[in-house]
């Protein structure tokens, strides 16, 4: 197949048959909860199979590509492959029909488990082969195991990562208190953190929560509905969640684990959580479609301890290098058409400052903005504004400058009931006092409205 | 419209915001002597975009750039006709 279009890379572990063995051992107790609805697993994989019969193999796709709203079948998808070791191609449900098969034939998947939308979830998507039988009898080689995911970057072509199940799996915790539990996902399942969350569900033998949606009233009614013990969401879902909690505290009350992934945590969003979730335990990921889980904070702060760079007995092994995080996976060996990666280690592309024994993130290094040649990270000057009372959430980023080069601009979004023009004050001035001239926002605009993409992220 | 109307208010609003008293404001008060550093008037121009829909140094080949108020104002006016 041809990678010339796509940047690839691929991330193996040395083997760890115990934590698959695990997971398929679990896995006929799993269960997926969408709507008022419940779904056994081996009912989803029995549905699954017959609908495929006829049109696949006996053991399933060779490859399988997955374009389907987040829930039962998904899941199925995922269970199918991980008891047969088998080979998917995870897309967005969103993706367009164009792309999906131009990607599909790129990636040479063998058939498409396709469905649109808002179709019914009770029965099988349809499965079509991609490849007429006859066209080519040369032996083909099995697709390796495991999962494709394309990376979620805003800037140019997607590139396509492939994990194979250990590496997958070691990214997942297995035990056996784990059994009971409810997990609330509220990723896509074709992004990493999505398929993380529900690799979870799965190798444990619990449940899934599968909104399929970033409805904020959609999400409320699951929670009700079906008591999350673990959850896992964005700092800007969770910031819109908070808004709006449930009332009943033995529904909050049930949660005993938050986690935030796919976008910097800040202080604020982290402590309004600790407050609202007394007995849960806050935690916030790093991790990365390339990378995968690479730091897992639970200590309530934001950033990571600066102790954890350079030691050599992590899994994966963090360096700072001119201000951005590289990481090196234990036994990876991992092969890229461009050379980004020298002697083991991965650019993150993510800039981080050490701060005396804490390290924080900054934001991304294409984010970076030049304001009259000075550089400018927004994510630090998010977070100085971040923790200001009456800030719900704020992006900062550059309107280009015929003078400067670029603008810096604050995205606001206020409070209910917020004093603007005080907010706006008290906004700068503190922006003066701690950072830089450069850093300090020339234009800062107020809105009521937060709104996130489909991956909950904060919508640019 | 009357730029240079415009302009100061948009002035007087960046000060406001830097909780600086503004100094006399003329035609002939130098950009330099407004108050503004380089980046505040990099978010002027910005916020004069907003307001009046085009940004002139987008128009512009000029070598030399408005150093007063009322030369700023002039710039408005001589370039709102033409497209960008």
């Amino acid at each position: 197949m041809s990678d010339s279009k796509l940047g690839r890379v691929d991330l193996a572990v040395p083997s760890a048959p115990r934590a698959l063995d695990s997971a398929r051992r679990a896995l006929p107790a799993a269960r997926v909860a969408q709507g008022d609805r419940l779904f056994e697993l081996p009912d989803l994989l029995r549905a699954a199979e017959s609908s495929w019969a006829g049109r696949a193999p006996a053991g399933g796709p060779a490859k399988l590509a997955v374009c389907l709203p987040d829930g039962p079948w998904t899941c199925a998808a995922l269970a199918w492959a991980l008891q047969r070791g088998g080979a998917l191609a995870l897309f967005p449900q969103e993706t367009a029909p164009g792309e999906l098969e131009a990607r599909s034939a790129e990636l040479g998947c063998t058939h498409l488990w396709r469905a649109a939308s808002g179709a019914p979830a009770e029965a099988a998507p349809e499965l079509r082969e991609l490849l007429p039988a006859g066209t080519d009898d040369s032996p083909r080689e099995p697709a390796p195991g495991g999962a494709t995911l394309l990376t979620s970057g805003t800037t140019g072509v997607p590139k396509v990562v492939h994990h194979d199940w250990d590496s997958l799996l070691s990214g997942v915790a297995i035990r056996d208190d784990l059994a009971a539990a409810r997990w609330l996902c509220l990723y896509p399942l074709s992004r990493f953190a999505g398929l993380n969350a529900a690799l979870h569900a799965l190798a444990n033998g619990s449940l899934l929560i599968a909104p399929g949606g970033t409805d904020l009233a959609g999400i409320r009614r699951h929670i009700e509905c079906w008591r999350p013990t673990h959850a896992a969401a964005t700092p800007t879902l969770w910031k819109l969640l908070l808004m709006d909690l449930p009332a009943d505290a033995s529904v909050t009350g049930a949660l005993r684990q938050v986690t935030l992934g796919g976008e910097i945590a800040d202080q604020p969003v982290l402590d309004a959580l600790r407050t609202a979730f007394p007995r849960a335990r806050v935690t916030h990921v790093y991790a990365g479609t390339e990378s995968g889980v690479c730091l897992s904070v639970s200590d309530g702060l934001a950033g990571f301890p600066a102790a954890w760079l350079d030691r050599e007995d992590r899994d994966v092994a963090l360096t700072l290098r001119e201000g951005e995080l590289w990481v090196r996976r234990r036994g990876s060996r991992s092969e890229t058409l461009r050379m980004e990666s020298r002697d083991g280690w991965w650019p993150t592309g993510d800039q981080v400052r050490r701060v005396g024994d804490r390290c924080m993130f900054l934001g991304r290094r294409e984010d970076i903005i030049n304001v009259g040649g000075a550089k400018v990270a927004p994510g630090e000057v998010e977070s100085c504004i971040a923790g200001i009372a009456g800030v719900v959430s704020v992006r900062v980023h550059g309107r280009p400058s015929t003078i400067s080069g670029s603008v810096l601009v604050a995205d606001i979004v206020v409070a209910p009931g917020a004093d603007e023009e005080a907010l706006r004050g008290t906004v700068l001035s503190r922006c003066r006092a701690r950072l830089p001239a450069h850093s300090v926002p020339r234009i800062v605009r107020f809105t009521h409205t937060l709104s996130v993409d489909a991956s909950g992220k904060r919508a640019r | 419209m009357n730029y240079y109307e415009v302009i100061v208010e948009t002035v007087r609003e960046i000060l406001r915001e830097k909780e600086e008293a503004p100094p006399r404001l003329a035609p002939e008060t130098k950009m330099t002597e407004t108050g503004l550093d380089s980046l505040d008037i990099a978010g002027l121009i910005a916020r004069l975009e907003d307001r009046v829909g085009f940004d002139p140094f987008d128009r512009a080949a000029m070598a030399t750039y408005p150093q007063t108020l009322g030369q700023l104002a002039e710039w408005y006016e001589r370039f709102e006709a033409r497209e960008g």
